[in-house]
């Protein structure tokens, strides 16, 4: 009798705490079906909202791992179960619970989102990689994209540098879809940048592994494209591809080549893995483009907490803010070490607006007349 | 006698009520697990379910397609035809009743029957194959829709990504063009207002609403008024049976698969008429398995579907309330339709027992 008084005043001695302090901002992400635990593109938001956790003091709300770090902030993220309308429901029964800033995950959100930006004026919202057309600055919502290119072109630069004298790279591509040409484009341009080798006809190859959402989820379509690819005398594969670059670390490994990683930093996550096999994989996976979700989370927020509002817009994370990148870990830092110089040399020259990145490999011929 | 016939059917109408309550139960209790006190928890469900009109009108919005979909599979089970191809149905259907949405110009009084029209026909058209397989060569239906469903996702997303393309510059989207605005299905919502209910404005209260009051009272009235749906039900009820009875057993399981593929073609009109306004690879996955679910707890009739349809509208959006204001993750609900369904079945089998036992004790 006594333990179960304890344990009550316990409880409500908790639940009076966590009631005491109102918190300043409400931020909430929307992520997508299949949500948390995808390591990549859905883990990134949500390490971003850790992130902005651990810098304001906040919370992120009935989340399992119980991050916490004060109660200034309350964080919170919700996912849909299916398509339909459920993308908007959720949107909307955030704006309704009186979250600040609400960010959708991912380019399907773009109409539901824009329906309930409209209906919530007082309410801001973001959408990652998302197109909402006509919006200025004193619009309620910002498009979150990404300079892919600008990434992608130094994983160009990796495979040029570090590609043996004659062999070909090679650019594995998921859904056919404007934005991974997007990655696809700036690779191109990057080797060809620092290897005159590869400028010649038909040294960078490049395929895709189909023309539907589940080209982003193929392995095995994968797998057949890189061993294709080195068959071919490819000794680098970058892919852009979501869960099919998972093919594509098989083939490296198995043939003795080299692969480079996508969205996260994915030779660390495949060395830090329980399978064995993944981590004989990190072995054969040079380094990995980076696009960080989670810093487009973070200064979404932080421009929300320490300003007090959003701007409106089109925002582009790209080198010069650390909003696309590439991954360097206790793994492979012995690999990039002699070419680390050489890539920060190029990422500032871009910065400083030197190396103008095509954003499409239609664009690489007519770039390449005019840029070395 | 009639005394104790109402006697059973307080104890028919309330195995269902246990059933959910059962599963309400363990609900909480694998929320206590997870760290929720059942007040909370109740609370959640309670706060994004029934607190608001709003709240209230989306379940019924969400249980628009849901109905449809145990509608369709009701049909085809009444005349003990497993139509598991209605997820693969309501795909075609959806892109047929799309294509007339964006290529045909016509007046809007004409455009929106068209639509509705050819998304039935679409429906009809995908289960004609394995209803003509079934009833010509004796392949069961299960094997051959279920390849179905899985040939028009492959259909569909071919015909989304090449032929009928309609994707924007910007647009990531794999979609169609846009439909035309005579064939947009507008909402109700003034009409729910005008009569002293309120619906918010930005709750999908659209025309397909009125296509499902259409349908549940079309195969209320086929089932139960009509020669045709005599025969079915009969065909339900016993094959050999009513063979001997000189019904056409083959032709009145085509004409239930085809009612059962037509019904499925306007699952996805909400999505496609209301609230998208083109068709997408992206659209709704998974009603047509729902479908199933719900055909089963409503009993396969017209009424119970409407009762099954709105109870898995509500544990979907009690799903979101738990993810909004509790720790219990989304994919509970999952476990909790699935606990739902076995204990309602289980519950309605203890029952008819008992009634069958005092029945004969009656008769004794």
């Amino acid at each position: 009798m006594k333990r179960v008084l304890l344990l009550t005043t316990a409880l409500l001695l908790v639940l009076s705490l966590s009631a005491g302090a109102a918190p300043k901002y409400k931020i909430g992400i929307c992520f997508d079906v299949g949500g948390r635990g995808d390591q990549s593109f859905n883990d990134s938001a949500y390490n971003g909202l850790v992130l902005l956790a651990k810098q304001f003091k906040g919370f992120i709300k009935d989340d399992p791992s119980k991050v916490s770090f004060g109660q200034e902030i309350e964080l919170k993220y919700l996912e849909p179960k299916s398509g339909g309308q459920d993308r908007e429901l959720i949107l909307r029964a955030m704006a309704e619970d009186g979250y600040n800033l609400i960010i959708g995950v991912g380019f399907l959100y773009s109409d539901s989102l824009a329906k309930v930006a409209g209906d919530f004026p007082d309410i801001h919202f973001g959408i990652i990689d998302g197109w909402i057309p006509d919006l200025n600055e004193s619009s309620n919502v910002t498009c979150l994209g990404f300079a892919e290119h600008e990434g992608s072109f130094l994983m160009g630069a990796v495979s040029g540098l570090l590609a043996k004298k004659g062999t070909k790279v090679g650019f594995l591509g998921g859904m056919d879809i404007p934005l991974i040409h997007k990655f696809q484009g700036g690779f191109i341009a990057g080797a060809m940048y620092v290897n005159k080798d590869l400028r010649a006809p038909g040294m960078i190859l490049g395929q895709y592994a189909g023309k539907d959402p589940t080209a982003f989820n193929d392995p095995k379509t994968g797998e057949s494209i890189a061993v294709n690819f080195f068959k071919q005398g490819a000794s680098i594969v970058y892919h852009a591809s979501g869960g099919t670059g998972a093919g594509l670390f098989k083939a490296a490994k198995d043939l003795g080549k080299l692969a480079i990683g996508v969205d996260s930093d994915q030779g660390l996550i495949y060395a830090t893995s329980k399978s064995a096999e993944e981590k004989k994989m990190s072995e054969f996976i040079l380094t990995s483009m980076l696009k960080r979700v989670d810093n487009a989370v973070l200064l979404t927020g932080e421009e929300l907490i320490e300003t007090g509002k959003n701007l409106g817009g089109y925002k582009t994370f790209s080198l010069a803010n650390d909003g696309v990148g590439y991954a360097l870990n206790d793994y492979n830092k012995k690999k990039l070490q002699p070419i680390k110089a050489k890539l920060d040399n190029l990422k500032k020259q871009i910065v400083a607006g030197k190396i103008t990145v095509p954003d499409d490999d239609a664009k690489v011929a007519d770039w390449a007349k005019t840029a070395f | 006698m009639r005394k104790t016939k109402s006697k059973y059917r307080v104890l028919e109408t309330l195995s269902p009520i246990l059933g959910v309550l059962a599963s309400v139960l363990v609900l909480l209790v694998i929320a206590m697990i997870i760290g929720e006190m059942p007040g909370k928890t109740l609370n959640a469900i309670y706060k994004f379910t029934l607190a608001s009109a709003s709240r209230l009108s989306t379940i019924f919005s969400v249980a628009i397609p849901l109905f449809l979909a145990g509608l369709a599979v009701a049909v085809a089970f009444q005349a003990n035809v497993f139509n598991i191809g209605v997820e693969g149905q309501y795909f075609v259907g959806g892109l047929v009743g799309a294509m007339a949405g964006i290529y045909l110009r016509l007046p809007v009084y004409l455009h929106l029957p068209v639509v509705v029209l050819a998304s039935m026909a679409g429906g009809a058209l995908w289960a004609a194959i394995p209803a003509l397989l079934k009833v010509r060569m004796g392949i069961h239906e299960v094997i051959t829709t279920i390849m179905f469903n899985n040939i028009a996702a492959a259909l569909v997303n071919f015909l989304v990504n090449g032929p009928l393309s309609g994707r924007g510059e910007k647009s990531l989207e794999p979609q169609t063009l846009k439909i035309q605005s005579t064939a947009l299905f507008g909402k109700l919502n003034h009409w729910f207002n005008a009569i002293g209910l309120k619906v918010p404005k930005h709750v999908y209260l659209d025309y397909s609403l009125i296509v499902a009051i259409v349908m549940g009272f079309l195969v209320w009235f086929l089932l139960y008024r009509l020669r045709q749906g005599f025969e079915i039900r009969a065909v339900g009820t016993s094959l050999e049976v009513s063979q001997y009875a000189g019904i056409r057993v083959k032709r009145v399981q085509m004409t239930a698969f085809l009612a059962s593929g037509s019904l499925a073609g306007l699952i996805g009109l909400q999505e496609i008429f209301a609230i998208r306004g083109v068709y997408t690879f992206e659209i709704a996955a998974g009603l047509g398995f729902d479908g199933i679910a719900i055909a089963l707890i409503g009993g396969n009739s017209p009424v119970g579907v409407i009762f099954s349809s709105v109870l898995f509208a509500f544990f979907k959006q009690a799903g979101y309330g738990l993810q909004l204001y509790t720790a219990v993750p989304n994919a509970i609900i999952y476990v909790i339709s699935g606990l739902m369904i076995l204990f309602i079945v289980v519950i309605n089998e203890v029952t008819t027992r008992y009634i069958r036992a005092l029945r004969r004790k009656e008769a004794a």
